[in-house]
């Protein structure tokens, strides 16, 4: 699965369009950690639980688009883009979204 | 020269030409300085290294395993163990005076008491619900080894 944040891939034709394809995953980390975050942000540091915990979402939300693509029967998306959205106190929410498309 | 000393006006010009800060006229006539002046020369060639050096280092960031290594011994420290075992005891304690109190206050009319006593009660039960699902989902959480 070629993932691109390009609208077009230079030395690949499109296909086929299938159409949007997304992946979102919201996650939190438990109290006790958001305590130990809380008493370094005093300091100030990198909060590496919240930056762990960034990234998995991240992960998850880009797998999820990539599954969403795959049942659809593209083999890339396009113009992938990244959003975040602010619902849960101290959650990381990311949504991933792109174009599924079939490339030669 | 220590690291607290001063610059001299000499060495504030080698920066200042090597940074390329000096009008071209101050150019010119550090330039000529250097063409008379072979200790200079060898100065700002030092200098020149030095800049070189500096400008090809890049700040790296250490390896997935090292970050990991570090913050298992930093939490490792005994002082956030205690933090945290003083914190635990503050909290039981607080919290079983709270249902304490709450039981053997006579001016809380029982209702109000048993209220309390089932949110409590209740809170308790879908906490150690969730906590004994999230357990078990735990190792199965493919996103666990992501780091950063």
């Amino acid at each position: 699965m070629l993932i691109t944040t390009a609208e077009a891939i230079p030395d690949r034709a499109i296909v086929k369009t299938i159409g949007l394809v997304r992946g979102s995953s919201i996650r939190t980390r438990h109290i006790l950690t958001d305590i130990a975050e809380w008493i370094r942000n005093l300091v100030g540091a990198e909060l590496h639980h919240y930056t762990k915990m960034l990234a998995e979402c991240r992960e998850q939300a880009l797998d999820r688009m990539i599954e969403d693509a795959r049942r659809q029967g593209a083999n890339a998306i396009i113009g992938v883009e990244f959003e975040t959205s602010s619902i849960a106190s101290g959650a990381a929410e990311i949504l991933a979204y792109g174009t599924a498309v079939v490339i030669e | 020269m220590t690291d607290d000393a001063p610059l001299t006006d000499r060495q504030l010009q080698l920066m200042a030409f090597l940074d390329d800060e000096m009008s071209p006229e101050e150019r010119a006539r550090f330039q000529r300085e250097i063409n008379e002046d072979p200790e200079l020369a060898i100065e700002v060639a030092s200098y020149r290294n030095l800049v070189e050096v500096t400008a090809s280092m890049r700040v790296m960031e250490p390896a997935d395993h090292e970050m990991r290594r570090f913050w298992a011994k930093f939490y490792n420290r005994g002082e956030w163990r205690l933090g945290w075992i003083l914190i635990f005891l503050g909290v039981s304690v607080l919290f079983g005076f709270g249902i304490y109190w709450l039981i053997t206050h006579e001016a809380i009319p029982l209702p109000v008491k048993l209220a309390v006593l089932s949110v409590v009660a209740g809170a308790l039960i879908l906490l150690v619900n969730t906590l004994r699902l999230k357990i078990r989902t735990h190792r199965f959480d493919r996103y666990r080894g992501v780091l950063r």
